[in-house]
């Protein structure tokens, strides 16, 4: 089939086939690290979609300066948030409009529903603790964390995919470990009173 | 201290859901999604187009700004012209006729 400089070159002719190998090459990688965003798999779908149209749409763009792979987690991580921005707006919205009675207060309140297609059964409950708690990280512990330990990438590649040395990668990693248990501590903390 | 231990092996088991999560499989249907998406956009508006769709705007938006200047600007001229006949008509009325200029009001003083 292709290498990588093949498919490229294939991308930007215009081949369907060529297309098509990069999404079966890619569509599990991007879906599970959009999951690890937006821990439910109809939005995550969504956000995948949006992926391979942009990298449909931009690949001319694309100078070969870093992997392939590197430049479709960048775009799966910027969708995902952009998702996650465009929904916040949305709350936002419905809640201003429930305070003047356009929308129901219960429906603007309400979180996404976490639906992880990874989660065992007996790890549901545990699961929406964790995804809800990383949700609340600042964006880049937030990436680092997400593409590390949910999408099982090395601290190499995040920091390619971050364009961050690995120093700064070890370190943000860190602080995402220790926010989380701090968030998780507070939690559980709160469910015991 | 007990509830201190009992929220920390609580926290550590959520910890760990993580490592026993499964990766989820793509969509099967994704591909075929994506050609009617593509579709859509590409009849919706032509690739060329697009990509000239901001220039087009940036001169929309120039070229009212300058039907705005120049209906202005005519407006102005207009105004000017009525009022320097206004002031030739009450030259003429009252017999000022050669004042009616104001430099050759300036030009008969000196």
């Amino acid at each position: 089939m292709y290498d990588e400089e093949q498919l490229i070159i294939a991308l930007k002719e215009g081949s369907e086939l060529a297309f098509k190998t990069l999404v079966d090459n890619f569509q599990e990688k991007v879906l599970n690290t959009c999951l690890g965003f937006v821990p439910n798999l109809h939005d995550a779908e969504d956000v995948v979609q949006e992926v391979f149209v942009e990298v449909y749409r931009s690949i001319d763009k694309f100078r070969a300066e870093a992997r392939l792979s590197t430049w479709i987690y960048r775009i799966a991580v910027s969708k995902s948030l952009e998702y996650i921005r465009h929904r916040k707006r949305k709350k936002r919205m419905a809640f201003f409009q429930s305070l003047i009675g356009l929308e129901d207060q219960r429906s603007a309140a309400v979180a996404d529903p976490v639906n992880h297609p990874g989660l065992q059964i007996e790890n549901k409950e545990r699961g929406e603790v964790i995804f809800r708690a990383i949700g609340q990280l600042a964006d880049n512990q937030r990436i680092a964390f997400v593409l590390n330990k949910v999408e099982g990438l090395s601290y190499q590649e995040v920091a390619e995919v971050m364009d961050l040395s690995l120093s700064s990668i070890e370190s943000l990693l860190h602080r995402a470990r220790k926010n989380l248990q701090k968030k998780l501590h507070d939690f559980y903390k709160k469910e015991m009173q | 201290m007990k509830e201190q231990s009992k929220i920390d092996v609580e926290v550590q088991k959520t910890m760990k859901v993580l490592d026993q999560l499964e990766r989820a499989e793509g969509n099967p249907y994704l591909m075929t999604r994506l050609r009617a998406r593509i579709a859509q956009e590409e009849t919706a508006a032509p690739q060329g187009f697009r990509r000239l769709l901001p220039l087009l705007q940036i001169a929309a938006v120039g070229l009212l700004l300058l039907i705005n200047v120049l209906t202005f600007q005519s407006m102005i001229s207009d105004n000017t012209a009525q009022e320097l006949s206004l002031t030739e008509k009450l030259a003429n009325e009252y017999g000022w006729g050669e004042y009616a200029n104001p430099s050759s009001l300036y030009d008969s003083q000196n």
